[in-house]
């Protein structure tokens, strides 16, 4: 059930218990995360963090610490599959589903009491209304047997007249289920994301009137995690960032003021309308400029073409080639002056509209800016890094507490490792194109890395694997001349692991300019694992991606293929 | 001059840091005292010369050094005295047992004030906090809060997954059920302490002579462990079976307690070799690369932690 009030109905239950808090791997989830914590610690809130990467990991958690504690968050997980079924908890436990995750499982929404959704109930939701999918367990078949000393023929003539009700009933009972079906089948059929976790947290926290501006770039970070991963439509993310802006200027008004304004070292955040660029103020514009997938796809920076174009578009700025090589903090401070507006006006000339996005940043100190997006990538780069630490600290643990501001070293190691991500992921994409590995399998595109690419290990990890598929539908459809290809989904798949012989498969939808990011893999890869007896694992908490045996690679695209035809 | 022996044991100590003590200055004091005694003869001759021939010119030379010995006693005894304070600082600061090289510093009488400063400190630390005494000399900061953030890499049910510990709050639950004490193993789970690896055989055995077979709510029951169901290697440090004496039961024994204020002494039976059933769910130990991150107070977390089981997070 929908929880209504999340004060009354969520806090000050979870305040006087032990709970459990299992959060999912992904950025939204660790500031959601955060922001909880700081609540708990704040009033004396014990409770234990459990990271789940996928369903298998929920579960074996769940049964060891099923007899400690009676309430459960989940946060980013458990809202899109029926929880009481997967997990068979007891009668009292309670959990508590914070999750982006559409559609909601009908299950989820209609239990009353051990499942409470922390959803707010306007958020696009369409969820089936009961009558058409549950049914009350009345006694459908008569018995027609009441009584045993009547007559033959009255017997018959009400066996008759039983039969006739009785076929009625059935007949009613077919419609009603074939309708139930198709409904559950459309509500079920595209998967997509509600409103940030992040956000919904520190609403709680505002109701409260326990939020701080630490909690609010949280929540920043959280709405703009899902706008790098694409998850929301960009309609959402502008009114979010509306909805955020508030706070924002509601929590740092003082600095406008010229006599009261803050000391340099308390954090500041601020509304900006800045360059889509990433990394650009930690990287060099050069650097930055070749990475973002935006504008390396309209550039076609593959090519020695798209090389040159670059090249005419920064001298048509009148930037100079060794500035702009040069780290950004280094670039000569007239040339920074009105870069952005610069940047736009070329950037337009060029064919590339949305140069600039709206976003926010935040400051502290006299060296330390960081632009949200900045922040998402530090932190997926951080939870996703496939090399094993020195110390043993889970890569979690560490992109949790780089969101710190006392832990600013673990943030700038992350930055690092994003630049080599991205790089990585562009180089990639390259070499995909130029050697055309992007092949049109009727319904979908189909792009499979092989062995022994370079960094193929880095896009092991769901995220950057679904990161380095969008991106590279992105450059494909500026790539191809072919109009039918520019509509089509993409299918990726990237090794996982050489000793069990897997592989990750990705679904990426088709790249429009309204695109309403559903995402219909999910139920397809399903059906055709079913169909087709491939050893698949769904193990992911996102259904478009799953893990399948390289053998069974084959027969799975052919009924992908038929599927989807 | 007179009274610069003294000075030098006076000036001596204070150069030296706070906290640290020198060495024993045996050489320096037997000179002040022999000064003293030099001192004291002569007045003594002076005196009587005084008093038998009336020589009053005599006088100030007696009250001078009169004036000296009075200063050189009270030179020594203010050197004493500090050598004390600075030896009672470091039973607060080191503890019970000293390092070598400070003990070698004290000389005999000192070492003796020591050791029975230690009585005094124990024998009022014990009187303290109900049976069991509170340690003072520990945790001398106020906390800074009242609950803390702990790693923990041992998980499953509350940071003990040893089989052998299993095996053995299955037994302790049937003892403690068996004198109707309704007990069962979650409640065992928060109060089991390990018993640390220097717990000697004679302590335990004078802390059950102490103990007062009293069944109260809490319970503090004793039991030494079998040495066939404990190994070595136990995480949990459990000290294999120690010899028992008469009166006390053969088979195991391991303390287990919170704030209780009874104990109980309960024999027991423990099979030797045969396998307590343990009620092991089929979860295969987590991945120990992931560490469960909790907050808990911090009155909960400061044994496990000492013992390292948990791992505080200076964040």
């Amino acid at each position: 059930m929908f929880v209504s009030d999340f004060r009354k109905d969520f806090y000050e239950l979870v305040q006087s218990q032990r709970v459990l808090l299992f959060v999912a791997s992904d950025v939204d989830a660790l500031c959601a995360c955060k922001i909880l914590q700081a609540l708990f610690q704040c009033d004396h809130v014990q409770y234990t963090l459990v990271p789940v990467s996928g369903w298998q990991e929920l579960e074996t958690a769940f049964l060891e610490h099923k007899e400690q504690c009676r309430y459960f968050i989940l946060i980013n997980c458990g809202a899109n599959v029926d929880l009481l079924d997967i997990l068979q908890p007891d009668e009292d436990t309670v959990f508590f589903v914070c999750d982006t995750h559409r559609p909601v499982n009908v299950v989820n929404v209609y239990n009353d009491t051990q499942i409470r959704l922390l959803i707010k109930q306007d958020d696009d939701l369409e969820v089936p209304a009961y009558d058409d999918i549950f049914r009350d367990e009345e006694d459908d078949e008569h018995s027609g047997n009441d009584s045993d000393g009547s007559e033959p023929s009255e017997k018959r003539k009400r066996l008759e007249e039983e039969t006739v009700e009785e076929t009625m009933k059935r007949r009613q009972l077919r419609e009603w289920e074939a309708r139930r079906r198709d409904i559950l089948f459309d509500y079920e059929q595209y998967e997509y994301h509600g409103t940030s976790s992040a956000m919904v947290m520190f609403d709680l926290a505002w109701m409260m009137s326990k939020d701080l501006n630490d909690m609010l770039w949280w929540a920043i970070v959280g709405l703009t995690d899902q706008w790098v991963q694409d998850k929301i439509t960009q309609m959402k993310y502008v009114t979010d960032v509306g909805i955020l802006q508030r706070h924002v200027s509601r929590h740092n008004h003082r600095n406008e003021d010229e006599e009261n304004t803050l000391s340099v070292d308390c954090t500041r955040i601020s509304f900006e309308y800045d360059l889509r660029l990433v990394l650009y103020q930690h990287w060099s514009l050069h650097d930055s400029l070749c990475n973002t997938s935006y504008t390396a796809a309209r550039f076609k920076l593959w090519s020695v073409q798209g090389q040159k174009r670059l090249q005419e578009f920064l001298a048509d700025m009148g930037l100079p080639l060794k500035q702009v090589k040069q780290k950004f903090q280094s670039m000569d401070i007239a040339l920074k002056e009105n870069l952005q507006e610069m940047i736009e006006e070329s950037a337009n000339k060029f064919g590339m509209k949305d140069m600039r996005v709206q976003t926010f940043s935040i400051h502290f100190g006299f060296k330390h800016k960081f632009l949200a997006s900045d922040v998402v990538f530090a932190t997926m780069s951080l939870m996703e890094n496939p090399e094993k630490d020195s110390s043993g600290t889970d890569h979690f643990i560490q992109a949790l507490d780089s969101l710190s501001r006392s832990n600013l070293d673990k943030l700038y190691h992350g930055l690092e490792l994003a630049k080599k991500q991205l790089q990585a992921t562009q180089q990639t994409i390259a070499s995909c194109l130029c050697t055309n590995l992007v092949i049109s399998q009727g319904p979908f595109l189909y792009c499979s890395l092989m062995e022994g690419t370079p960094d193929v290990i880095l896009f092991s990890k769901p995220a950057s694997l679904s990161l380095l598929s969008r991106n590279l539908l992105k450059s494909f459809v500026c790539s191809t001349k072919n109009r039918r290809c520019k509509l089509l989904p993409l299918v990726m798949a990237a090794p996982l692991s050489m000793e069990q012989g897997t592989v990750t498969v990705v679904g990426i939808p088709p790249e429009t300019d309204s695109s309403d990011r559903k995402n219909f893999f999910g139920r397809a890869f399903e059906k055709a694992a079913e169909s087709t007896n491939s050893r698949t694992l769904h193990n992911h908490f996102d259904l478009s991606v799953i893990e399948l045996k390289a053998e069974d690679r084959s027969k799975f695209l052919d009924a992908l293929v038929s599927l989807l035809s | 001059m007179f009274c610069e022996k003294a000075m030098e044991l006076v000036r001596e100590l204070h150069r030296a840091p706070e906290g640290q003590l020198p060495a024993f200055n045996e050489d320096g004091l037997r000179q002040v005292l022999e000064e003293m005694k030099a001192l004291y003869e002569q007045n003594q001759s002076d005196v009587n010369e005084a008093k038998s021939g009336g020589r009053s010119d005599l006088i100030p030379t007696i009250k001078f050094r009169h004036c000296s010995l009075l200063r050189n006693r009270r030179c020594t005894v203010a050197y004493l005295y500090d050598r004390l304070l600075r030896i009672r600082a470091l039973r607060w600061e080191y503890g019970s047992v000293l390092p070598n090289a400070l003990r070698f510093h004290m000389s005999a009488e000192e070492m003796e004030w020591f050791n029975r400063y230690k009585k005094s400190l124990a024998t009022y630390m014990r009187s303290l906090g109900g049976d069991e005494g509170l340690d003072i000399t520990q945790d001398m900061k106020p906390p800074k809060s009242l609950y803390i953030e702990v790693y923990s890499s041992m998980t499953s049910k509350d940071f003990a997954n040893d089989d052998e510990v299993a095996k053995v709050k299955k037994v302790v639950v049937e003892m403690a059920n068996n004198f109707n004490l309704g007990v069962d193993e979650d409640d065992i789970e928060g109060l089991l302490v390990v018993v640390p690896e220097e717990f000697m055989n004679e302590e335990m055995l004078e802390l059950e002579k102490e103990c007062i077979p009293d069944y109260e709510r809490e319970i503090f029951i004793i039991y030494y462990l079998l040495t066939g169901h404990i190994s070595e290697n136990s995480d949990t440090h459990l000290k294999k079976g120690l010899r028992p004496s008469t009166g006390v039961p053969e088979k195991g024994i391991a303390i287990m307690g919170d704030d209780s204020s009874t104990c109980v002494i309960v024999p027991i039976d423990l099979p030797v070799g045969q396998d307590v059933e343990v009620e092991d769910s089929d979860i295969d130990d987590p991945d120990p690369d992931r560490p469960r991150l909790h907050f808990l107070p911090r009155w909960k977390c400061e044994q496990l932690i000492r013992q390292g089981v948990l791992e505080h997070v200076l964040s």
